[in-house]
């Protein structure tokens, strides 16, 4: 175990030198990229005063210096001030935060309680019409436009049948909570519950190949045990790799889910600061999202560790 | 009488009742109720401040502040705001603005002339980044006289001061700020989690991201409110915007005319459209040699079909533009001006005898140049929809017409560049209600965003700046349209109406745009 301690520290120390590297390729992208904060860009604004305001957010410096003035102040705990919403920027993440982690929450689990059980069933009976009907709908969730999806379940449920809330989120009583939850978390939870299904039915069919199967069926042992023990476990392994992919969005959020829902999460807030040449909140945003994909991969890694004895790490 | 007059005497009563409960109905149906939440989309979250722009935030300061000035819901004319009434010396060069006594800012402390004050020096304190700074631009000074009158001195005279005083220029509260620093001001955090106005609404609650809630005002100088609360939802997506109206959770959304169809004869809604002052045009890089020709700028006004633009796009919810001063500002617009009906064959005349003659290749050129340009446009239904318009007509008179998309903070900060970075831009712009468009046609000017240079349209623009009687400032401007129009210095194309989708039971609406009319938010009420 002392050999995990180990490796969990070397990861980490790994982390604070990636997310220098990804903080100083997303400032460049910035400064490379054209226009400026909108603020600058008002109809009624005059030369002089947008130049004031250049000077005053500290954007006549050159690039190095701006970006070293950002990272001083991280250093230091101080993740500036957004430029439109005239509040912290960490303020204004942890405001957003758990929106975002309800909603991708909600959406895998979504998509993990429906997408492994769907896909063992459809390994299991391969080729029957339950494997065409649940590969045609894992297809389906995978090409289909999340902005029209969204749309038309708002339109459904909301505007038809008034059943649920069109978008927002009211945390009110946990009722509706749920309520505002559900139409977001199922728009975004259907494409990651095909990409599941698909990797289920994928790694089971090449686990229920092996000999060891056929040993275990020959010794008598009950199907379902033959599954859940021995199939599942293995063949749970790139199933883990892809939840492990997804876990970082819990954090990113979709944009566009969050836009048709008027969700208010961090994808929402990513594409307005982005729009905006909101410059403080786009940094703070990617160096968060970046701290939570990095320990979602260190999570992730660990879990190998623990489902599978092959693997060790030095 | 017997049993056949008792009849006739019952249905005579019966009939006045019925007569009389009408008149009543009808008579409660006018009369304004009180009580209910009203809830309006925003696109972003407002910092409520009004040193900042954006058009969310100007939004939600017009139900918590209040300025001097306020325009009337119907003719957008200057009338009495936080300033009861003022006066102009003859020179132009002092205003004198009697307060209203009475009003209290939302924490129950007393208004007075030292708020106007402050507030002034806040605008005109450099340090302050102030986004409508250009309208304090001619102030000297400002003279506090008594408790409530003040006396604005100018640098040179500014016939439209009172009404840039009413453009989103909030009076602030002086006892709440005064001890902030300029860097503070820019951004005045604490101050902004509980924001205090004298406005019809106070203040309620911000749920960051998603909402704000402003609550009646019972003691606002013009009224309690007919309302009890006033809702602000963060909805980004206009989509989506339109499908709460329709779920009852929002109950007015400002809709594009591509909405129409969908939402024409649903029960429960209606349609208004309101007027506004804001024009589209297609604005041109004089910069560019082949636009600083002015038989090509003309040619390809005439070549622009215009109405199959407001009859297909705008779906006729727009009137044909002649200039950029809005037909709302009715004293100062004229019509009497050249205007460019769709004559495609008089636009090949003119370049043809301008000398741009059509090459091998059909595209005309002269001294070498060919008449070849880019539209640049941002991704939005309609402005695409007129950069594709546009090329189409002027494709067809010889002209080789590309379009690139940009987003649009990128062509505003292009076309801000000096010189102007761009050929063509579908825009439009929204202003104050008065005729001084000193800033985006006076050479040099900042908001030029077209290399637009007149020396006569200068000098008429400093005139009609410095005039202070109305009827000669009138005069001045309908010479600039008329110069404005014979140049074709960008090309006019419609006076957009907003269009409104509305839940039936919301009256009181103030019937101009809502930009403007929210200031009367007050006579707002729900059935």
């Amino acid at each position: 175990m002392a050999s995990v301690g180990k490796y969990v520290v070397g990861r980490l120390l790994q982390a604070v030198v990636l997310l220098a590297v990804v903080s100083v390729i997303t400032f460049a992208l910035i400064m490379a990229a054209p226009g400026g904060p909108a603020i600058l860009y008002d109809p009624s604004i005059t030369a002089d005063e947008a130049e004031r305001i250049r000077a005053l957010l500290g954007l006549d410096q050159p690039a190095h210096i701006q970006y070293l003035r950002w990272l001083g102040n991280v250093i230091r705990g101080d993740l500036g001030t957004s430029y439109t919403l005239g509040l912290p920027v960490a303020e204004v993440i942890a405001h957003r935060l758990p929106a975002t982690l309800l909603l991708s929450g909600a959406s895998i689990l979504f998509a993990v309680a429906l997408g492994i059980p769907l896909g063992m069933l459809s390994a299991v009976r391969r080729n029957s019409w339950i494997d065409n009907a649940v590969t045609a709908i894992s297809f389906m969730g995978m090409s289909i436009p999340v902005f029209w999806y969204g749309l038309m379940l708002m339109i459904l449920f909301s505007v038809r049948w008034r059943l649920l809330p069109a978008g927002g989120l009211e945390t009110d009583t946990v009722a509706s909570t749920l309520k505002h939850l559900v139409l977001p978390a199922v728009v975004l939870g259907t494409v990651h519950m095909a990409e599941i299904t698909r990797y289920t039915r994928a790694s089971m069919l090449s686990v229920l190949h092996q000999d060891y199967i056929r040993t275990a069926r020959s010794k008598g042992v009950k199907e379902t045990w033959v599954l859940a023990k021995h199939a599942l476990k293995n063949a749970i392994l790139p199933v883990v790799t892809v939840i492990g992919l997804l876990l970082p969005k819990v954090a990113t959020g979709s944009a566009i889910t969050e836009q048709v829902f008027a969700w208010p999460g961090m994808g929402q807030l990513a594409v307005r600061a982005a729009y905006q040449r909101d410059y403080p909140v786009i940094m703070g945003v990617t160096l968060v999202v970046s701290v939570v994909v990095i320990l979602c991969n260190l999570v992730v890694d660990l879990l190998y560790v623990y489902l599978d004895p092959r693997v060790r790490y030095e | 009488m017997g049993w056949f007059g008792n009849r006739k005497r019952a249905l005579i009563l019966v009939w006045a009742a019925a007569a009389l409960l009408g008149l009543a109905a009808a008579a409660a149906a006018q009369a304004p109720q009180r009580g209910g939440t009203f809830t309006l989309p925003i696109s972003d979250d407002p910092p409520m401040w009004p040193i900042q722009g954006g058009i969310y935030n100007i939004l939600v300061n017009k139900l918590i502040y209040d300025t001097l000035v306020r325009y009337h819901p119907e003719t957008l004319e200057p009338v009495g705001g936080l300033a009861e009434r003022w006066e102009v010396s003859e020179d132009g060069l002092a205003y004198t603005f009697h307060l209203r006594q009475g009003v209290k800012w939302h924490d129950g402390e007393p208004f007075d002339a030292e708020d106007v004050a402050f507030t002034f020096q806040v605008w005109m304190n450099p340090e302050v980044p102030y986004y409508l700074r250009a309208n304090v631009s001619g102030v000297d000074r400002v003279e506090v006289l008594d408790p409530y009158t003040v006396r604005v001195h100018m640098k040179n005279p500014v016939a439209s001061f009172p009404v840039l005083l009413g453009y989103n220029m909030s009076i602030l509260p002086k006892h709440r700020l005064e001890h902030l620093s300029a860097a503070q001001l820019a951004n005045p955090v604490e101050f902004l989690r509980n924001p205090i106005g004298t406005g019809p609404f106070k203040f309620g609650q911000k749920v960051p991201g998603s909402m704000v809630r402003l609550v009646a005002n019972e003691e606002y100088w013009d009224g309690a409110p007919y309302l009890d609360a006033f809702v602000f939802r963060v909805v980004p997506d206009v989509d989506t915007q339109v499908a709460q109206v329709q779920a009852g959770d929002l109950d007015m959304a400002i809709i594009e005319p591509y909405h129409l169809d969908a939402v024409r004869n649903v029960p429960g809604l209606r349609i208004e459209e309101a007027p506004q002052v804001n024009h589209f045009y297609i604005m041109l890089n004089h910069a560019n040699p082949i636009f600083a020709d002015r038989a090509v700028r003309q040619a390809l006004s005439y070549a622009l079909d215009r109405q199959s633009i407001i009859d297909g796009l705008m779906l006729g919810m727009a009137q044909p533009a002649t200039g950029p001063i809005s037909p709302l500002i009715s004293w100062a617009y004229t019509a009497d001006v050249v205007q460019y009906h769709y004559d495609p064959e008089k636009a090949e005349r003119l370049l043809d005898e301008a000398g741009w003659l059509r090459g091998p290749d059909g595209i005309r050129q002269k001294d070498g140049r060919r008449l070849s340009f880019t539209i640049d446009v941002d991704p939005h239904p309609i402005r695409q929809g007129i950069a594709l318009v546009a090329q189409e007509n002027w494709r067809r008179i010889g002209a080789e017409v590309n379009i690139a998309l940009y987003e649009y903070n990128v062509i505003l900060q292009n076309a801000r560049s000096q010189p102007p970075k761009y050929d063509a831009n579908p825009n439009w712009l929204v202003t104050p209600p008065d005729p001084d468009i000193s800033t985006y046609y006076a050479s040099g000017s900042p908001g030029n965003t077209y290399a637009y240079a007149n020396p006569e349209v200068d000098r008429l623009l400093e005139l009609g700046r410095a005039t202070v009687n109305q009827e000669e400032r009138a005069r001045i401007y309908h010479e600039i349209q008329r110069i404005l129009a014979e140049d074709a210095a960008v090309l006019y194309l419609y006076y957009p109406s907003e269009i409104r989708l509305v839940n039936d039971r919301v009256q009181g609406l103030a019937p101009v745009g809502y930009r403007d009319g929210l200031a009367w938010a007050h006579k707002i009420w729900k059935q």
